[in-house]
């Protein structure tokens, strides 16, 4: 993949500024593109992450609200360098913290499998599918996904209010006789995460299977396999990468996922990206905050690192 | 066997789009309920219409929501194609695996983590350089072109490697140096993959709640932010109005794009078809 | 084979001529990929006008060749000149090579037109010339009519024709071409094959060629270089090497060959005896070089040279051996036997189809009874 051109050395025919410029690109090209995408990340991605870090290691006393004691706080660490372990200890200790990371997970993890159960058959039903129709199924994928998150997940809050269609309809039906709590229940966060992160699951079995070779299969049926064992020998194995890729892409966020516990979950679920909001907006303890932020990637890292390694074999293949 | 598997299949199909489509169908029909209490059908009426559009807050929240995705899918644009040049064209160098890294992190980042980030960064330039003055369009336009460009870089990098790279060695071949060859040969063939996460990074922007919510200050309310704000403590009619006008937009902007695709698509088969006879 | 016999009329063959100065000189040079060595410490003398065939199966290493002749790829060790002008370390936008790539690797977003004037244009050659330069290497492809295509809109043949013309139009010193045919039907290969002779004749521009396909090289060749494992096994006109094949691989490799090993008895003139070590048989080969007795040896003969009847020959044939078809395949103008031999050896053997076949009934059948011969001189002695 390597370019295999040496930049060899320009002759500088025009003459001036303009010819200078002109120059200073043709040699210095690739190094600039280099240096502007990656001074930009490490200006705006990794030093703040360096910061999160270093505040979730100062003494929460200290760090406490208004501004400007973050200023003081920061000089008086330079020269006694006070790293204190106390907020880490803090969310070990109390019991709330681990209870909210462990929900975090199970509803991430349930919400992803639920996920897998809707959007593999869908994704294999769009790819059986020949000619327009599958291009229009696929767009039909594609046009929730670029329309508001925000508003697909207001959606919900219409249908499971009390007084909202879903009630409505099975009141209607006589399956209940007064209406059921389903707005602010853990039941509202999984439907809300499914639904909004289903389209996620959905692109990458796609873009998956449309490399499948479907004479595989025919050449399995007719070794004698029946069509359960064609799926578990044959499909399953081939469609795995893009089942990790689509599992991870709809478990990470959804495990750090804030709108959808606080729109249709209220304050009945807990999950650790409401705990860190309201940790800092609410509480404006920043150090606790910014401890909660790392032990979530640090509980992240793991999948986030799979996901890496999964994106760039499917990129180097 | 066969017939049944498809059945299966048609089925699964059936309930995941009624699934994805319904709440949507939902949201819009009651956009054109007369009754300010939402889930009571009060007869059809478009007076929540009227609200929004006379509403300032939601005029002043959408130009500013689209002011930052306009400067925000332009520049993640120029930063992630030459993130995605570098990693499928360029050789080795020292540090092109941290580069590797962060250029894909922010897909994967919760939220949260990337809103509570860039706050506390912001917060700190402030405090040793004085910049940002006070937090709005610019800090949240940088916060946004930080995750869209990495989006951007995925769509170009798989862009380039699907490319040939032939193509750019026949230019070379044919006299050209290497920086004519990107203006002449890579950069418009990948224009349709800019194209596509010019929009992605547009959409993205214009969809973020969480990261904006951290990064913004007082007087910088973007659209979502706004809605959000509302729909907190419950439905709200004009919100319904508000989001049939943005789905409906997106979705004529996606299915124009779609169709645009398809002719295209379809345009090239039959010049292939009538080269080959 | 010898220059001495023949008047000093180098024209045609100039590797013959010790005066002559060599185009393209290729010394030592290797390329390793890791511990990977694809090009292996090749030396090579190319002249002016030739049309040279790199030939050789998947990775051999002869693309890699080709691409450090453009320079894609530098040469991890060695030296390349080109016309007396060191190439080594210069970028392939400064050569004046062209190459037409496998793929044709035309630029999509640009029509037929500006394709060829590509190269032109970085040159930047005036507009007047461009478009006049243009229309006749156009003109000479045959492609007038379709200047204002996008490569998408042409098929195979013509899209070959474009990336010709656009790797011509610079008028190169070498045309490097990469499997040039690969991506054309068996019909139209053959056909463009003529093509191109024609047009390397008519422009005198030295050609390098590589392919898998030896037919093509042979047809096309002026020389062949035989590449396997990074290395020119052979390096000759297609005549020599398919005549007088320098090792088995090569004998192999290019056509088929039935191989006898043996060990030499004795060398009586330009005859030798070979005792084969299967069998109770002795056959006689054509050697000019004088060769130790015992010496491990094998003997090739094509398919086309061994004569195959249901008679008795005629006393006094050399190299008579008795055996019965086991399999025939008819080939309409030609039919191919395998015939085993006494000591159980399975003898490819090509027989002309003199007669017309009716009801089935061919002159060689399975099972017939048949002795095969071949005179001396149609075999070769290889002795790697």
């Amino acid at each position: 993949m390597e370019s295999p051109v040496p930049v060899a050395s320009v002759t500088t025919d025009a003459t001036g500024f303009r010819g200078w410029v002109s120059a200073f690109l043709q040699r210095h090209w690739r190094s600039i593109i280099v240096f502007i995408p990656f001074a930009w990340l490490a200006v705006f991605f990794l030093t703040p992450f360096f910061i999160v870090v270093k505040i979730s290691l100062a003494e929460s006393l200290i760090a406490s609200p208004p501004f400007s004691k973050l200023l003081e706080w920061g000089d008086s660490i330079l020269p006694s360098l006070n790293i204190s372990a106390d907020n880490y200890a803090y969310l070990w200790e109390d019991s709330l913290y681990v209870k909210t990371y462990l929900n975090s997970l199970k509803i991430a993890s349930v919400s992803t499998l639920l996920c897998l159960l809707i959007g593999y058959p869908m994704a294999y039903g769009i790819i059986r599918t020949q000619g327009t129709a599958r291009y229009v199924l696929l767009l039909l994928v594609m046009l929730p996904f670029w329309t508001s998150f925000l508003l697909r997940v207001y959606a919900w809050m219409g249908l499971l209010a009390d007084q909202g269609t879903i009630n409505d309809l099975l009141l209607w039906i006589g399956l209940i006789d007064k209406p059921i709590r389903l707005l602010y229940s853990e039941l509202a966060v999984y439907i809300g995460i499914v639904y909004t992160y289903l389209p996620f699951m959905i692109l990458p079995l796609y873009a998956n299977m449309e490399k499948l070779d479907f004479s595989l299969n025919e050449a399995a049926a007719d070794l004698g396999a029946r069509p359960a064992s064609v799926f578990t020998t044959v499909t399953l194995p081939m469609t795995w990468p893009g089942i990790v890729a689509g599992s991870l892409l709809v478990f990470i966020p959804a495990t750090g996922e804030f709108v959808i516990p606080d729109l249709l979950g209220g304050g009945n679920v807990l999950m650790i990206g409401r705990v860190l909001s309201s940790e800092f907006n609410a509480n404006h303890d920043w150090p606790v905050a910014s401890a909660v932020a790392v032990a979530l990637l640090f509980v992240l890292l793991i999948p986030m690192m799979l996901y890496h390694r999964v994106q760039s074999r499917e990129a180097n293949s | 066997m066969k017939g049944k598997r498809s059945t299966f299949l048609i089925t699964c199909l059936c309930f995941g789009f009624a699934f994805l489509y319904i709440p949507i169908f939902l949201l819009i029909l009651y956009s054109f309920n007369y009754s300010k209490l939402l889930p009571v059908w009060g007869g059809f009426s478009t007076r929540w219409y009227v609200t929004v559009f006379q509403s300032e807050d939601v005029w002043d929240a959408t130009l500013l929501s689209l002011k930052i995705a306009l400067m925000n899918a332009t520049v993640a644009t120029l930063l992630g194609t030459m993130a995605g040049l570098m990693l499928v064209r360029f050789a080795r160098f020292r540090g092109k695996t941290l580069f590797t890294g962060m250029i894909s992190a922010p897909l994967v980042m919760p939220e949260v983590i990337t809103g509570l980030s860039l706050l506390l960064l912001f917060i700190t330039l402030q405090q040793i350089t004085g910049w940002p003055g006070n937090r709005g369009v610019t800090t949240i336009t940088i916060a946004h072109i930080t995750f869209s460009m990495a989006y951007v870089a995925i769509i170009i990098q798989s862009r380039l490697i699907n490319s040939d790279l032939s193509l750019e060695e026949a230019a070379l071949d044919l006299g050209a140096k290497p920086f004519r060859v990107l203006f002449d040969i890579t950069l418009p063939l990948l224009a349709p993959g800019m194209v596509a996460g010019w929009l992605l990074a547009f959409t993205l922007s214009l969809d973020d709640l969480v990261i904006a919510s951290f990064v913004s200050g007082p007087g910088s309310t973007t659209l979502p932010m706004l809605i959000y704000s509302r729909v907190r403590l419950g439905l709200k009619p004009d919100i319904n109005a508000l989001a049939t006008i943005l789905i409906v937009t997106v979705a004529i902007g996606v299915l124009l794009a779609g169709w645009i695709l398809l002719r295209q698509h379809q345009r090239k088969l039959k010049a292939e078809q009538l080269a080959s006879q | 084979m010898s220059a001495e016999n023949q008047l000093t009329d180098f024209t045609d063959r100039p590797w013959l001529d010790p005066d002559a100065r060599p185009f393209i000189t290729l010394q030592g040079i290797s390329k390793s990929f890791g511990s990977f060595k694809a090009v292996d410490n090749i030396d090579l003398d190319i002249y002016r006008g030739e049309l040279f065939v790199l030939l050789g199966g998947s990775g051999c290493g002869k693309t890699t060749l080709l691409r450090m002749l453009a320079g894609f790829e530098t040469p991890t060790a060695g030296t390349l000149s080109i016309d007396g002008a060191d190439m080594s370390s210069t970028a392939p936008y400064e050569r004046p090579v062209n190459m037409m790539f496998q793929s044709y690797a035309l630029f999509p977003h640009m029509t037929v037109e500006k394709n060829v004037a590509y190269g032109l244009k970085r040159d930047g050659v005036k507009k007047a010339e461009i478009k006049q330069r243009v229309d006749e290497m156009l003109q000479m492809v045959e492609l007038q009519d379709f200047r204002k295509r996008k490569p998408d809109q042409l098929s195979g043949g013509q899209r070959q024709r474009v990336a010709l013309a656009r790797a011509l139009i610079k008028r190169p010193k070498v045309l490097l071409l990469d499997e040039p045919l690969g991506a054309l039907d068996k019909r139209l290969r053959e056909q463009t094959q003529f093509e191109l002779m024609n047009l390397q004749d008519k422009l005198g521009t030295t050609f390098i060629v590589v392919t898998h396909d030896q037919e093509e090289a042979m047809t096309l060749a002026t020389r062949i270089a035989v590449m396997d494992q990074g290395v020119f096994r052979q390096v000759g006109t297609p005549a020599e090497i398919y005549e007088t094949p320098a090792t088995r691989f090569i004998a192999g490799f290019i056509g088929s060959a039935n191989m006898f090993d043996g060990s030499v008895e004795q060398q009586r003139g330009n005859l030798v005896s070979v005792r084969l070590n299967t069998g109770d048989l002795v056959i006689s080969v054509e050697h000019d070089e004088p060769i130790a007795n015992g010496t491990a040896v094998t003997v090739a003969v094509r398919p086309e040279k061994i004569r195959v009847s249901k008679q008795q020959p005629e006393p006094g044939t050399d190299n008579v051996m008795r055996g019965s078809v086991k399999e025939m395949a008819y080939l309409g103008r030609n039919s191919t036997l395998r015939v085993a031999i006494e000591g159980g050896q399975v003898l490819e053997v090509n027989s002309q189809n003199r007669y017309r076949a009716r009801d089935g009934q061919h002159e060689f059948d399975w099972d017939d009874q048949v002795t095969v011969s071949f005179p001396p001189a149609s075999a070769v002695l290889l002795t790697a």
